[in-house]
């Protein structure tokens, strides 16, 4: 980049370092706007700035009036480059963009399109400026934005102080850029203005006195009733006489903000009284009053203010000793422990709490054995004491440790929870002995503690306790032994339960460990209790069942549960599991339509149908589609059917499937007159789809009759298909094969499951509903069913059973292979366009050309082939301009003729046939390092020139053109989206390009530049040339062929060359001499 | 005397008497003396202010005026507070009649955010407590405004985001204080790498996003547009500028990234113990911006001056698979708190847990403490959002911060954003 910068476009020279004029790089920019990476706005701004005043001046020219043209895509680049170039680094390129955008502005008539170029203006705006902003002040639509230029316009200080001082009419706009720029030397007009009658003005000039007056403006201030203002002011006056004076009156207002606010100025300009000042705040009734205080003490009366606030503590009312002992625990004040301390002992719980917490924040020994004290209060105390030991500043161990030897049971049993939730595993020993405890409060506090201290080592004396056990202890044994064994692995959790269960008399006893460590052979014991006698206490652990593996065993306890609320607790586990597991489109879709199948309740059904946009298949937008209209869940299925077709753009046409759009935009527009934010961008992204929107096309019911089910023991879907996609969801009944192409391809069968006629794998059939996703184009197909993949593009070469090369296209058709009918549901098709294959005609196959491209491979190609990509038959260009890279031949081509069908899909697109760049190169620019036959939509607007400036497209950069070299013949293409085609004839130094059976280009490359491909005294300039350049490449003798992409947007077909070296090895002065 | 409700909070006696209202909330037995009970007004009715978690009224609170510049939105509040809380509201067009209202102490502020500023430190000024939706402040330089009048009036702020101190943060499926506990163990090491993403949990609203081309239409008669812009540079009328969809415009917010930033951000910043801090670069991957209307946004990376970094992945740019929401040089911290370092829920437990948060707002404005999420934590995590839309605003892939002058180092451009000047008569 840096490169180009400094090789782009200075005052003298005309194009930038490709040699673009700044035509074609506003033009190549404004294809690529908005930019979609930094590296790519970077390096288009770096462009576009290069082109300095020109450039801006094409851009602003193109701004037309706002309400009659959509200005985004100028206005991306005028915004892109004045922001490029205010960045630190590209200081030299601003001055052009400014002038132009100055020009711009004087000559723009529409409003917004007025303020749109000051505001970038107002980012390079500098001095020079000022008198043109000084004039816009009086343009009332521009008052505001010519505002905000001057106030942030660098180095005008005295100008505009001078402005001010000299106006006679107070202005509000002025006075706010005093405030806004904190002008000095503008506070006799500022007061003048204050005090004049011009409300808004005078507003403005109090404001700026607020920030930049002085003691003078004081009298001004205080009358003007902006008490703001005027206490910003006696923030800035350095006199502290004058300020204590002031505040002292303010510390009487009957307004406490005031109050609060005089007392800080009054601590501030009068340190020395501070402390006294602070002890009297304190008694104050008012808690903002003495908040003020004590927020401001340490900084106006330093650390000492601590000691003697503490000195008059007793004398405090109790409300500012509450406030004090907070004060002291926020800033740690360990010298005040003591103070503290008492202050837990008073009678006021507010007090007493306070100074809990604030021990809890200082710590230390004392704080401790103080705060360990409160325990054996109860009540209040020990509930804010046990809070605040949790979060005690230091460890707190030994002393729970020995409150729990305490007489008093109240402290043992605060000590055991403090226990438990510090995991002190040393108090274990110690906690089982006080489960045995008389005391019944002490023996329940102790069990429920052993969670807390157990580890795996207690695992087997727990297990012994827990066969033991009755009442409520049990669960709280369970609870610690599931505690005990989380720290090791599923397995080896597993392990442990299960040598525990050989000894257990009740084994549901250990269901909630067998949940926690959740592995297969863990649920399969708790399937054997729930098939078994021991329903309900299964039931409850599968459900903690925290493992995918589950998800299956969920399903079928939720498919024989009775409809109500344990179905519905069942499948919200089932939703919250398949969420957990790593599921495939399909798999997600099958997984909740099947959960959908079993009618859950409205909550659940509405989980479901959110859950469901986990899928953005055909399948799941159509059963999300039907559930539109559902009262409670409708606004969640609209949103999962738009999260699914913007994601799925194959689901983004056809007429079955408007349908369902204009059902989610209705659901959406409800939602949004509830005042619900989402669904507004969620109807903008609607309405962004169907403005491109094809009816045609896309998915189809694909039942008889444009039904989406079918029955029946024959079904056939075409007799002629070569690529489609199917969906259908198969009754699991009897056996069925699928014909494809003609060839028996996929068998359906209750007993045997779903798969490829001669294939391995295998999904088994459930005797329900039994989702199969078909799909094939070219010689690929891909099967899935429940959610399996049965078979991702695999190679059909074969004739299934046999050798016979399988055939391109043939009949789709489902057949029972009994009287059982095959039954379906949501049953659809979307026929995909034939692939075409191109195959060269006689004649060319006799004349020796060679196929490049024949709608399918990209095999003769090399380089960039992700940017071109191979797609219904055509190489399509999604490559931007610049960085990507071009696609090159495989092999080097020297004389040739070179045959291909183009298609500019988007406006004024531009690409180029590179030809000749040197054997093996790659990488150059052919346009100069070989020559490259323009490929350009050279009709469109963005060409013809503007309204001063660009003069349009020069001849030579036409299609057709040798570039630079030679005029064609102009071509009139007509509207874009049109084939065409076009050969190119290189033999020797003759070069022809016919463009649709026309010859556009026919030269001698010598001859038209007199034998100078370079100007002979090395000049940059090159009289020879047309374009005036240098092209050291253009009698090179050989190179790949390439295309050269100045943005997608065009789609090439039918590419074929015959190499005239091999015809003719005795043609060609190279051959010839090696001979 | 009859004892006025308001006499506790608002008008002062002769100094130096002082009086103890009694307070038998704090006895526990629920009862509400009057001089306990607080009032809010509520600025702002669209989708937020009339949500059902803002739009209360009860004892220990009242709702007592709303105010609106959309006629329609004032209406519905106005009936909803008579038919769902049974209050008969003030209804107000200008918020500086609410704010003004002495019947007001707490003002909830619930604009878009370019109006935040400006009446948080309105209502500073005219005494009231404040709480105001997130984002704090548009510009870094109104969050200084609002920190000053706040500090100089001793009021209580409440910024409302809840996750350092409630709640299920998003996806992550765990709360932030055990988070905060294992940060401030070490046991992650220094310095931690924090990553917000789609894998980590936290769904960005993408699509909160303008259009790049608005044509001029006519103003409808509720809407009071020349108020409803204020401080705000003034634009023809469109519907998608307004109302629910105000996000995706530059002028009065920044897209998902401001609006839902700071949720994301700010437990970050305090779980990293960064209240006082602020970042030292930012570097942003994004398409370009619209001068207007806020676009889509890929990577956000912040570095402090320790070598901490938050990691912001957007549209396009999530990474795939497991990805940890903390990384530190001695371990890792997934969603659900699914951590590399073995038995780690028992080695949290046997450290004190972290200082307790003030997060009981009315209580706050009752004792005068300054509340969890405050304008001073609270501008430090909006200015996370305000560098990142800054940067992205101007298309830099990196600018460096002064974290002591509150400026960006050699970007004249990128300073003219941080105090951005008003249209008149607006001020702050």
């Amino acid at each position: 980049m840096a490169i180009c910068l400094c090789l782009g476009f200075g005052a003298q020279a005309q194009t930038d370092s490709r040699n673009r004029k700044p035509e074609t790089v506003v033009t190549d920019g404004l294809a690529q706007l908005p930019a979609q990476t930094a590296k790519s706005y970077h390096r288009i701004m770096g462009e576009l700035a290069g082109t300095g005043a020109t450039g801006i001046d094409l851009l602003t020219n193109m701004l037309k009036p706002t309400n009659q043209a959509d200005n985004s895509k100028a206005e991306y680049a005028i915004n892109g480059v004045v922001n490029y170039v205010t960045a630190d680094g590209n200081e030299a390129l601003r001055q052009p963009i400014h002038d132009a955008l100055v020009k711009a502005l004087a000559a723009c008539t529409d409003e917004p399109n007025k303020a749109f170029i000051l505001t970038q203006l107002n980012k390079l705006c500098t001095a020079a400026d000022f008198d043109l902003y000084k004039g816009l002040l009086a343009d009332s639509s521009l008052a505001h934005v010519a505002t905000h230029g001057l106030a942030l316009m660098p180095g005008v200080d005295d100008q505009l102080t001078a402005l001010i001082n000299s106006t006679t009419t107070p202005s509000a706009d002025l006075a706010y850029i005093a405030y806004f720029r904190k002008l000095k030397g503008v506070e006799p007009t500022m007061v003048k203005w204050a005090e004049s009658d011009n409300s808004a003005a005078s507003a403005a000039a109090i404001n700026a006195l607020a920030v930049c007056g002085t003691s003078a403006a004081l009298k001004t201030l205080r009358a003007s009733g902006d008490t703001d203002a005027y206490l910003q002011l006696l923030n800035n006056i350095d006199d502290s006489k004058t300020v204590i004076k002031e505040a002292k009156t303010l510390m009487k207002d009957k307004n406490q903000a005031l109050r609060c606010a005089g007392l800080r100025l009054m601590l501030r300009n009068d340190k020395a009284n501070a402390t006294k000042t602070i002890l009297t705040a304190l008694k104050d009734m008012s808690p903002q009053y003495r908040h003020t205080a004590i927020v401001n003490a340490i900084p106006t009366a330093g650390e000492g203010i601590v000691a003697a606030v503490a000195a008059k503590f007793n004398s405090l009312p109790v409300q500012s000793q509450i406030d004090v002992v907070r004060w002291f625990g926020n800033i740690h004040a360990a010298s005040q422990t003591g103070l503290i301390i008492k202050a837990m002992e008073s009678g006021n719980t507010e007090l007493a709490t306070s100074a809990i917490y604030a021990a809890s924040k200082i710590g230390g020994d004392e704080a401790l054995a103080a705060l360990l004290a409160q325990l054996d209060k109860g009540g209040l105390h020990a509930e804010a004491a046990n809070k605040a030991l949790l979060s005690f500043n230091g460890n707190i161990n030994q002393g729970v440790i020995s409150c729990l030897k305490s007489d008093n049971p109240t402290t043992v049993c605060e000590a055991l929870s403090l226990a438990s939730a510090r995991h002190i595993h040393s108090a274990y020993s110690q906690i089982v002995d006080l489960t045995k405890s008389a005391d019944p409060a002490i023996s329940q506090a102790a069990y429920a503690a052993l969670d807390g201290v157990a580890t795996d080592a207690d695992f087997s004396a727990l297990c012994t306790m827990l066969n033991a056990s009755e009442g409520k202890s049990t669960a709280l044994i369970q609870k610690a032994a599931k505690s005990a064994l989380q720290p090791l692995s599923s397995d080896a959790q597993f392990k442990a339960i299960n040598a525990a269960l050989a000894k257990a008399g009740n084994v549901s006893l250990y269901y909630p460990l067998l949940a926690q460590a959740g592995t297969p052979e863990a649920i399969a014991k708790l399937l054997e209790g729930y098939n078994g006698s021991n329903r309900q206490a299964a039931f409850d652990a599968l459900l903690q069942v925290n493992n995918p593996d589950v998800i299956n065993v969920l399903y079928d306890m939720a498919a024989s549960a009775a409809p109500g609320a344990s179905k519905d607790t069942i499948l919200k586990r089932y939703i919250a599991m398949v969420k957990k597991a790593d599921t495939t489109p399909g798999q997600a879709y099958y997984l909740y339509s099947r959960a959908l199948d079993l009618k859950p309740g409205d909550a659940v059904r509405k989980q479901l149908l959110s859950a469901l946009s986990q899928s953005p298949t055909l399948p799941a937008a159509m059963l999300a589609a039907d559930y539109i209209s559902d009262p409670v869940a409708g606004f969640a299925a609209a949103s999962t059917f738009a999260s699914i077709i913007k994601a799925n753009e194959s689901l983004q046409q056809g007429a079955s499937m408007r349908g369902a759009v204009d059902k989610a935009l209705g659901s959406f527009k409800a939602e949004k007159a509830k005042g619900n934010a989402d669904a507004g961008y969620s109807i903008d992204m609607i309405d962004g789809i169907l403005a491109n929107w094809n009816d045609n096309g896309g998915f189809k019911p694909a039942g008889k009759n444009g039904q989406t089910s079918e029955s029946a023991t024959s079904i056939t879907l075409g007799d002629n298909m070569e690529n489609f996609d199917i969906y259908f969801d198969w009754l699991g009944k009897g056996d069925a094969t699928i014909t494809l192409r003609s060839m028996p391809l996929v068998t359906l069968s209750a007993a045997n499951g779903i798969s490829l006629t001669d294939g391995t794998v295998s999904v088994p059939a459930t005797d329900g509903w039994n989702p199969v996703h078909i799909k094939m184009i070219n010689d690929r197909i891909f099967l899935e069913a429940n959610g399996t993949e049965i078979a991702v593009n695999q190679v059909i070469d074969k004739i299934p059973g046999s050798d016979k090369e399988a055939p391109v296209k043939g009949a789709v058709s489902f057949a029972s292979d009994s009287s059982t009918p095959v039954e379906l549901r949501n049953f659809y098709i979307n026929v995909l366009p034939d692939t075409p294959i191109y195959t060269l005609s006689d004649e060319e196959r006799e004349q020796g050309f060679e196929i490049l491209f024949d709608g399918r491979s990209m095999e003769n190609f090399h380089g960039n082939t992700t940017g071109y990509i191979p797609q219904d038959g055509n190489i399509y260009v999604t490559a931007q301009y610049g960085g990507e890279g071009n696609l090159y031949t495989k092999k080097n081509y020297s004389d040739f003729i070179f045959r291909f069908e183009f298609f500019f899909d988007v406006p004024a697109v531009n690409n180029g046939v590179g030809i000749r760049t040197g054997k093996d190169v790659t990488g150059v620019d052919a346009a100069y390092e070989g020559m490259e036959i323009q490929i350009l939509d050279h009709d469109d607007p963005l060409y013809q020139g503007h309204n001063y400036g660009y003069t349009g497209l020069r001849p030579y950069q036409n299609h057709g053109s040798v570039y630079g070299i030679v005029v064609p013949e102009h071509i009139d293409f007509g509207p874009i989206k049109q084939w065409h085609t076009e050969e190119i004839k290189a033999v020797g130094d003759r070069i022809t390009v016919t463009v649709d059976g026309k010859v556009v280009t026919d030269v001698d490359i010598r001859e038209a530049t007199q034998g100078h491909n370079v100007a002979p005294d090395g000049a940059k300039k090159n009289p020879y040339t047309l374009d005036h350049q240098n092209h050291p490449g253009l009698f090179n003798k050989e190179g790949y062929i390439s295309f050269c992409g100045h943005g997608a947007g065009v789609k090439f077909r039918n590419i074929r060359v015959l190499d005239l070296t091999k015809q003719q090895p005795a043609k060609g002065k190279k051959a010839r001499s090696k001979k | 005397m009859k004892t006025d409700r308001r006499s506790f909070l608002k008008t002062v006696g002769a100094i130096g008497l002082f009086s103890i209202v009694p307070r038998k909330v704090l006895g526990g037995n629920g009862y509400i003396a009057p001089s306990d009970q607080l009032t809010k007004g509520i600025i702002g009715v669209g989708g937020i202010g009339r949500s059902s978690y803002h739009f209360t009224s009860d004892d220990k609170c009242r709702l007592v005026s709303v105010c609106d510049v959309d006629q329609n939105h004032l209406n519905q509040a106005v009936k909803m507070a008579k038919d769902k809380l049974g209050e008969n509201v003030t209804p107000y067009h200008d918020f500086r009649d609410l704010i003004n209202d002495q019947n007001v102490d707490i003002v909830h502020i619930a604009t878009p955010p370019h109006w935040h500023g400006i009446m948080a430190v309105e209502a500073a000024k005219a005494g009231k407590d404040i709480w105001c939706e997130k984002p704090m402040t548009r510009t870094i330089g109104e969050g200084k405004r609002v920190i000053e009048a706040v500090e100089r009036y001793n009021r209580i702020f409440r910024l409302n985001t809840w996750f350092r101190f409630k709640d299920t943060f998003y996806g992550l499926g765990t709360d932030v204080q055990p988070l905060k506990k294992l940060v401030d163990s070490g046991m992650l090491g220094w310095p931690l790498k924090v990553t917000v993403s789609g894998a980590t949990g936290f769904a960005w609203k993408f699509f909160w996003v303008g259009k790049d081309h608005l044509t001029a239409e006519a103003v409808p008669s509720e809407l009071d547009y020349d108020m409803w812009l204020g401080p705000a540079p003034y634009k023809p009328y469109n519907p998608h500028r307004v109302h629910q969809t105000f996000r995706g415009y530059w002028d009065y917010d920044g897209g998902g990234l401001t609006d839902m930033g700071q949720h994301y951000l700010d437990p970050i910043q305090y779980l990293l113990g960064k209240d006082d801090d602020f970042p030292v670069k930012i570097e942003v991957e994004a398409p370009q911006q619209h001068s207007d209307a806020v676009g889509i946004w890929r990577r956000i990376k912040y570095t402090y001056a320790d070598g901490c970094e938050i990691i912001l992945e957007g549209e396009g740019y999530e990474s795939k698979g497991k990805v940890p929401y903390i990384e530190g040089p001695k371990g890792k911290v997934y969603k659900g708190f699914e951590c590399t370092i073995p038995d780690v829920m028992n080695k949290l437990a046997e450290l004190p847990d972290p200082e307790p948060q003030r997060t009981d707002f009315l209580d706050c404005v009752r004792t005068r403490q300054k509340f969890a999420l405050n304008e001073v934590n609270g501008h430090h995590s909006c200015t996370l959002v305000n560098q990142a839309a800054i940067a992205l605003r101007l298309g830099r892939k990196e600018l460096a911060f002064d974290p002591t002058t509150q400026t960006f180092i050699g970007d004249d451009a990128a300073n003219a954003l941080i105090d951005q000047p008003m249209r008149g008569p607006w001020k702050i």
